[in-house]
């Protein structure tokens, strides 16, 4: 798991389970949590395919943050942010992608 | 006075003529293009009708 | 019920088009509805409409914008929802719901679209779902079954390629026989989503998984890093703006060299008189004056849309983020300023896909300070008179105009963002398509429709300003003066007199001939510039220099800066006209003429400081009336138009007056 969590986050639903997508490292996913995704704001990401229990496989860190979304089983697409926005889009961690090769 | 706009503006030709017009119509299209902009939409006028048949109004529900 | 009803004849069904961004939605459109197709708008927006006939089918095609959702918050979605409600339609359409909606899901993303065929379904409407682009997906082995679909939804399914033309007769035939779904999601983003993803499974849609997956790692990472991105962001503009300006050179001197002989032959042909001189002075010149400057519009237009193919414009986004967005411009508004540099009409069009609306006006506010192509014949023509000795200076100057279009855009950004359109700025975030190989012949057709576009709305109002600025120019006619027409008599007589035997008499002769010819030139050409002074543009020039004399400018200049007040392209040949008395600024020792041009007073017309102050007030001048009417229509308001141009013209003005004081003052 990242160190992500140790900083603690706002939202307090996934203080322990949930990190925001800016702090995972490259290859490192999660499934993307209900919660981040309802704001208005982020309803555009959602439409693009990052809604909730979506994996995501982070790309590419920092500005732009570049995550590889895959939904059910079709194929992935990439979808890029700034790094303000990816730290408003909490993922629950799961194992990185790289250790699974 | 009327020699001097005849010298000026070749009056007695008709050519003259036909491109003045056709220069003022290009003033108005440009005019067009531009005052259309800076004038305000006059607001639609709504006006209610109610739908009748032989006099009597339609139920729209059947 | 009307007895007649029963035997009135069908009414063609109205289909609409929906789907994702980038699914092949307008390819399909185009393959089904070919050259019969008209563009409007949809009212109340700056959204584009195209409504057509199905060829071979009872069906009315309208195109709606791509949309991700129905249920966003975003003007597309906005008008999709209209249109489907049978609430709005585009301009000249009937304003009710449509016979049947024709969802496009791009076969190679399942999953993706079949969120937007979830909303669709939930409308209740008539529906046929198009499975498109199957010709890529099978050579990536996504192999789905559309008889999932089909039996789920209960509407025709159809498989097509808008490439390839594979079911698009099928295709046409179902939007005739449209059903209304019988399974509909659960209502919320939530429901569709849940829909989709067991819909999707159910279909097979599974992909093979992405085989470069370690190649697009590192091209992103190339293209998006802080320093190499940008380094290859300017090496690929560089690379654009070589390319533009030395393929279009060839084409650009055959068209000048086209209308040019156009006029000539006009001229020769057409017996003497104010039509013939409107025609070929005035509508030839005024259409030549727009399509010279196609070359470099289309060529542009091409170059950005084979790089938009490849994937690589939309990683440049995020690069120009960083940079745009200290000055209040996110990275999606670097198109358009590109864009712009071609010419800002389809730049500030551009600007649509800018989605936060603040952004979207500071970017059409200052798309017109982007050096654009009608302006380059004035950098080289003032560039050249400052730096006549050295090459590299010049184009440095040329370059650094360039340079001063892009850094007032961007401090006039920032200053709009700071005060009349303050708020937050809105995260970029953009889908990354996949790296491919660009279609030749899909960016050909998008820059032949850009091209096609600056010709309907700049050649129109730049052939009316020609004609119009062709009458101001004529009258009042300045009568010959007794010289000139003795002059012309002369010459005359001494051309139908009979040659001399001798050789001595002869070349005697020839020689009055050539001297009298040479009289006559000059005393023509005193005579264009006289006519030019005593003419309505010429009252206006005179009337307003005092305006522009702190700039450095005389009325000759003022002249200049007033017509090309209504064309930037006229500059050129208004100076060649006032200074040197010929219309060709490229005739043989015209240029140096203008170089060489003298003031009232003794001094250089195009002194130093006169010139720098003109070529930056050139640069920073807002100057084109087709772009503020653009303006007018894409910010939403005349008020935002005319803001455009009292913030360019007295910027232009106070920059060009300051470097002209200074430039005095320190000399």
């Amino acid at each position: 798991m990242s160190d992500c969590c140790q900083g603690g986050m706002a939202n307090e639903a996934c203080a322990a389970a949930c990190c925001a997508l800016s702090e995972l490292r490259v290859g490192e996913g999660g499934a993307v949590t209900a919660e981040a995704v309802a704001e208005a704001d982020l309803a555009a990401l959602r439409a693009r395919g990052l809604g909730p229990k979506v994996s995501v496989v982070v790309r590419r860190r920092g500005s732009p943050c570049i995550v590889e979304v895959r939904r059910a089983n079709g194929p992935a697409c990439r979808i890029g942010m700034t790094k303000a926005l990816a730290r408003r889009v909490m993922v629950e961690p799961t194992v990185s992608a790289s250790s699974l090769a | 006075m009327i020699g001097l706009i005849a010298s000026a503006f070749p009056v007695g030709d008709w050519q003259f003529w036909v491109a003045t017009v056709l220069a003022l119509g290009a003033l108005v299209y440009l005019l067009r293009k531009v005052v259309p902009v800076v004038l305000p939409k006059r607001k639609k006028q709504r006006s209610r009708a109610t739908l009748t048949v032989e006099g009597r109004a339609v139920d729209r529900k059947t | 019920m009307d007895a007649d009803a029963s035997q009135a004849e069908p009414v063609a069904k109205r289909v609409v088009l929906v789907g994702n961004p980038n699914v092949g939605k307008t390819t399909l459109f185009n393959r089904l509805c070919g050259l019969r197709n008209k563009t409007s708008n949809f009212p109340g927006t700056t959204q584009d409409a195209r409504t057509g006939h199905v060829r071979h089918a009872d069906a009315h095609l309208t195109d709606l914008p791509g949309i991700y959702s129905l249920e966003i918050d975003s003007s597309e979605s906005a008008i999709c929802r209209g249109v489907l409600a049978g609430t709005t339609a585009p301009g000249g359409e009937v304003v009710a719901a449509p016979d049947a909606v024709c969802v496009v899901v791009d076969a190679t993303n399942i999953p993706r679209n079949l969120v937007l065929v979830a909303e669709a379904a939930r409308r209740m409407l008539p529906m046929v779902v198009a499975l498109n682009r199957v010709d890529v997906a099978r050579k990536r082995g996504i192999h789905a079954d559309e008889d999932v679909l089909a039996e789920t939804l209960g509407v025709p399914v159809i498989v097509c390629s808008a490439r390839t033309g594979e079911g698009l007769d099928d295709l046409a035939r179902a939007m005739t026989k449209a059903a209304i779904p019988k399974d509909t999601p659960a209502p919320g983003m939530d429901g569709a989503e849940a829909w989709a993803d067991r819909v999707s499974v159910a279909m097979g849609a599974a992909d093979q998984g992405e085989a470069s997956a370690s190649l697009t790692d590192r091209l992103d990472h190339a293209f998006t890093h802080p320093l190499l991105g940008l380094g290859v962001f300017i090496a690929i503009m560089g690379a654009v703006f070589w390319t533009i300006f030395r393929l279009a050179a060839f084409p650009m001197d055959w068209i000048d060299g086209v209308f040019g002989n156009l006029a000539g032959t006009v001229e020769a042909s057409l017996p003497a008189g104010i039509l013939t001189d409107l025609l070929a002075n005035g509508v030839i010149a005024g259409v030549g004056a727009t399509v010279i400057f196609l070359p470099q519009i289309v060529i542009l237009f091409f170059l950005i849309a084979l790089l938009e193919d490849t994937g690589y414009l939309a990683r440049a986004s995020f690069v120009m983020d960083r940079v745009l967005r200290p000055f209040g411009m996110p990275g999606q508004a670097f198109v358009p300023m590109l864009s712009s540099h071609a010419c800002a009409l389809p730049g500030i069009m551009a600007c649509r896909s800018i989605p936060d609306r603040r952004e979207r006006l500071a970017a059409i506010l200052v798309a017109p300070f982007m050096s654009c192509t009608a302006r380059i014949p004035v950098y080289v023509m003032l560039t050249g008179l400052l730096f006549a000795d050295s090459a590299t200076k010049a184009a440095l100057a040329f370059m650094g105009c360039y340079a001063l279009g892009i850094f007032a855009g961007l401090f006039s950004s920032l200053i709009a963002r700071r005060t009349i359109l303050r708020g937050p700025s809105v995260p970029m975030a953009m889908e990354l398509p996949t790296y491919t190989l660009p279609s030749v012949k899909r960016a050909a057709g998008e820059a032949a429709e850009r091209g096609w576009l600056f010709l309907r709305k700049a050649g129109t109002v730049i052939l009316a300003i020609s004609i119009v600025l062709w009458w101001m120019s004529a009258y009042p006619k300045t009568a010959d003066s007794q010289e000139l027409i003795d002059a012309r008599s002369t010459l005359a007589v001494k051309n139908i007199a009979v040659r001399p035997a001798s050789p001595e008499a002869l070349e005697q002769h020839v020689a009055e001939v050539t001297l009298l010819s040479e009289v006559l030139a000059k005393l023509e050409r005193e005579y264009a510039i006289d006519s030019v002074r005593n003419s309505f543009a010429g009252k206006l020039g005179q009337a307003v220099e005092p305006i522009f004399a702190p700039m450095g400018a005389d009325w000759r200049l003022s002249i200049g800066i007033v017509t090309r007040f209504a064309a930037r392209e006229v500059f050129v040949s208004t100076m060649a006209v006032v200074i040197a008395g010929e219309d060709d600024a490229e005739a043989e020792g015209v240029l140096d003429e203008i170089a060489s041009a003298t003031r009232d007073n003794g001094t250089l017309l195009f002194y130093p400081a006169a010139a720098w102050a003109l070529l930056v007030y050139y640069v920073l001048a807002m100057q084109c009336l087709p772009t503020l009417a653009v303006t007018a229509r894409e910010a939403g308001g005349a008020k935002w138009a005319l803001l455009q141009l009292a913030w360019m013209g007295g910027l232009a003005y106070v920059a060009g007056v300051a470097v002209f004081q200074v430039m005095v003052l320190a000399s």
